[in-house]
């Protein structure tokens, strides 16, 4: 159930295109609507789905396009669009990528139309389809991140390493004694 | 106080080899001293190069987001696989009591301690912020082969270091004894001479630490190739991330590092006139070795490409098409040609298999393997998995700016100047070991009249 639990991102955006007005427009501006957008993971009819909840003055706002994406290392992976319902929510499919190495992954809305909302936007990191296990917790944990390197691999560069820094030590030892047999 | 240890060949015979050896040191001749005035030049126009890339950052050079690696890399694998020369080849020659090795193994060693100081430095040259280099050590992952590389590099380093100096000792008691030298060599010389008396225990305990020498470094020499190998192989890249990296890398090493040998020899033979110590039968012998493993490459490399071209993975069919028919083909084939083609026929042919023949042939190796270096580098980070962007519908290309040049440059002149300086003060043929000879070996490879 941890994973249908929402995770949401609010973010609030303080204006609409519209309501930008000039200041020298002759006319009072109207008060900037208040736009919300929630990204949650849900699950309908057993599938689980990417959810964004749109509200504008904490009403929900209808009809609004969302476009959703995940950002990736070179570019974002498009993930589709839809229209909002009467309670504001978009959905589409939750993608199968992989997600980072806490096993989330990172989800971009979008909202393209009407103009009115357009370029509005949040995001949030939610768990992702297949979460990729820790670094630490598999087997080999050799990843630059992890937080040590494993024990195997240093257990080899020890022995290894001080096998022959050791035979150097032996080494400089009959060099300080054939020092010492000069004296004697 | 002479040493007692010259045991193998008459009193005379040992004073003259000391005395013909004793006179290649001192202060250079005019020769000798335009020489390092050109080397100094050419090091002081690469340290301008290297101060100007550190002002200005490393957009100076042609190195981008695609070529993260350029010729610093060539240049820092280039040096490594010369450094094969010395501690290697000395080490298994000595390890197999291979007599002909004496005239030659000093050299060879000094080679390797001044590739090492010379090529690793190209690491932090090439990473554009010298002043972060503590980070490697401070943050550096374990997990990662660049620290593993920076880790075998030292040791082998160290121990090239110790194996230089553990020969030197009867040497340097020579010198002392003999009073050659301006007084700061002298007191180089007594204070590096510990006080050896060539007594038997002393002997007995450098001729054993000089044999823990040769054994440990054959291992420490060999795995250092290969960790430079695996910076590549472990890397997901077409052309890179191949099983047989380690010994290809390996073999490469130590073809390079006899032609550098070789290259050596004949320059000293020449202008230090070494014609007695450093024979056509030596040259020969290091030919042979040169030859096979000359083929031995040879056979790496056509196992390498095959495989790569019969599997026809996207990437790996793209990178070979540059490399035999594509932007890369001219360069791939001159290095086939002068780095392996030549040089084996040159040293398998009878009627070229002479002394100038064999030195030529080196030489050829020695500018085909800087350019197979080259070859492994720069097009396979021209080829990358992911589309390229921002390139601007052109191919990816890279060509070293004046400073990339200016800087390999003056490290190959750096590396020249240190050896030469290092042969002005430390007698680069053995003394002790070319007086212990058995006498029908020092007849043979110099000594006897």
């Amino acid at each position: 159930m941890n994973l249908l639990r929402p995770l949401p991102l609010i973010l609030l955006m303080s204006a609409i295109g519209r309501a930008a007005l000039p200041a020298s427009a002759p006319a009072a501006p109207p008060s900037p609507a208040a736009v919300v957008i929630e990204i949650t993971r849900i699950v309908e009819d057993g599938k689980p789905m990417l959810n964004a909840r749109v509200t504008v003055d904490g009403k929900p706002a209808s009809g609004v396009t969302v476009e959703f994406s995940a950002p990736r290392t070179f570019g974002a992976v498009a993930l589709g669009k839809d229209n909002t319902l009467d309670d504001g929510t978009a959905a589409v499919v939750f993608p199968t990528l992989p997600g980072a190495a806490d096993g989330t992954l990172r989800i971009e809305a979008v909202l393209t139309a009407p103009d009115a909302f357009a370029g509005q936007h949040a995001a949030a990191s939610l768990p992702a389809f297949a979460p990729r296990p820790a670094a630490a917790d598999r087997g080999f944990a050799r990843t630059l991140w992890s937080p040590h390197a494993p024990v195997p691999l240093l257990a080899t560069l020890l022995v290894l390493l001080g096998g022959v820094w050791l035979t150097y030590g032996v080494v400089i030892y009959q060099i300080f004694k054939i020092k010492q047999e000069a004296s004697s | 106080m002479t040493s007692e240890a010259a045991i193998g060949i008459p009193r005379d015979e040992r004073d003259r080899i000391e005395t013909e050896l004793i006179a290649t040191l001192g202060r250079p001749r005019f020769g000798g001293r335009l020489t390092v005035y050109a080397l100094l030049s050419v090091v002081g126009w690469g340290a301008f190069a290297f101060l100007w890339q550190a002002l200005h950052g490393l957009r100076v050079t042609a190195m981008t987001n695609y070529f993260s690696w350029g010729v610093y890399i060539v240049n820092f694998v280039f040096f490594i696989g010369v450094s094969h020369a010395g501690t290697l080849v000395s080490a298994i020659l000595r390890v197999t009591g291979a007599e002909w090795r004496r005239p030659i193994t000093r050299m060879a060693e000094a080679i390797t301690l001044f590739a090492l100081l010379v090529g690793a430095p190209m690491v932090i040259i090439d990473m554009g912020r010298p002043d972060r280099v503590a980070n490697v050590v401070l943050h550096g992952r374990l997990q990662s082969p660049i620290v593993w590389d920076v880790l075998s590099i030292c040791t082998y380093m160290t121990g090239s270091l110790i194996y230089l100096y553990l020969p030197l000792i009867p040497d340097l008691a020579i010198l002392r004894d003999r009073g050659v030298g301006l007084p700061w060599q002298k007191r180089l010389y007594r204070a590096l001479a510990l006080n050896w008396r060539g007594t038997p225990a002393q002997h007995r305990r450098l001729e054993r630490a000089i044999g823990i020498m040769a054994i440990v470094i054959i291992p420490v020499a060999i795995s250092v190739h290969t960790v430079v190998s695996y910076i590549f192989s472990m890397t997901l890249r077409p052309g890179w991330h191949s099983t047989i990296f380690g010994p290809y890398f390996v073999v490469g090493a130590i073809f390079s590092g006899i032609a550098a040998i070789i290259t050596a020899m004949a320059l000293f033979r020449r202008f230090s006139h070494l014609q007695d110590y450093l024979t056509e039968s030596v040259f020969k012998k290091l030919g042979a070795l040169l030859l096979t493993l000359n083929l031995v490459y040879i056979y790496f490399t056509f196992s390498e490409y095959i495989t790569m071209g019969y599997t026809g993975e996207t990437s790996d069919r793209r990178l070979l098409g540059a490399l035999l028919h594509g932007v890369y083909a001219g360069r791939f084939w001159t290095m086939v040609l002068v780095g392996l083609i030549i040089p084996a026929l040159l040293l398998s042919l009878p009627w070229t298999r002479t002394l100038r023949g064999i030195v030529a042939a080196s030489v050829l190796v020695n500018i085909g393997m800087w350019m197979k270096r080259f070859i492994i580098v720069v097009p396979t980070l021209a080829a990358p998995f992911m589309p390229v962007q921002n390139a601007g519908g052109a191919p990816l290309s890279y060509a070293p700016t004046w400073v990339e040049w200016s800087i390999t440059a003056g490290a190959l002149a750096a590396f020249s100047l240190l050896y030469f300086l290092f042969a002005t003060v430390f007698p680069i043929v053995s003394i002790w070991e070319m007086a212990e000879a058995p006498p029908e070996r020092v007849r043979e490879n110099g000594g006897a009249s």
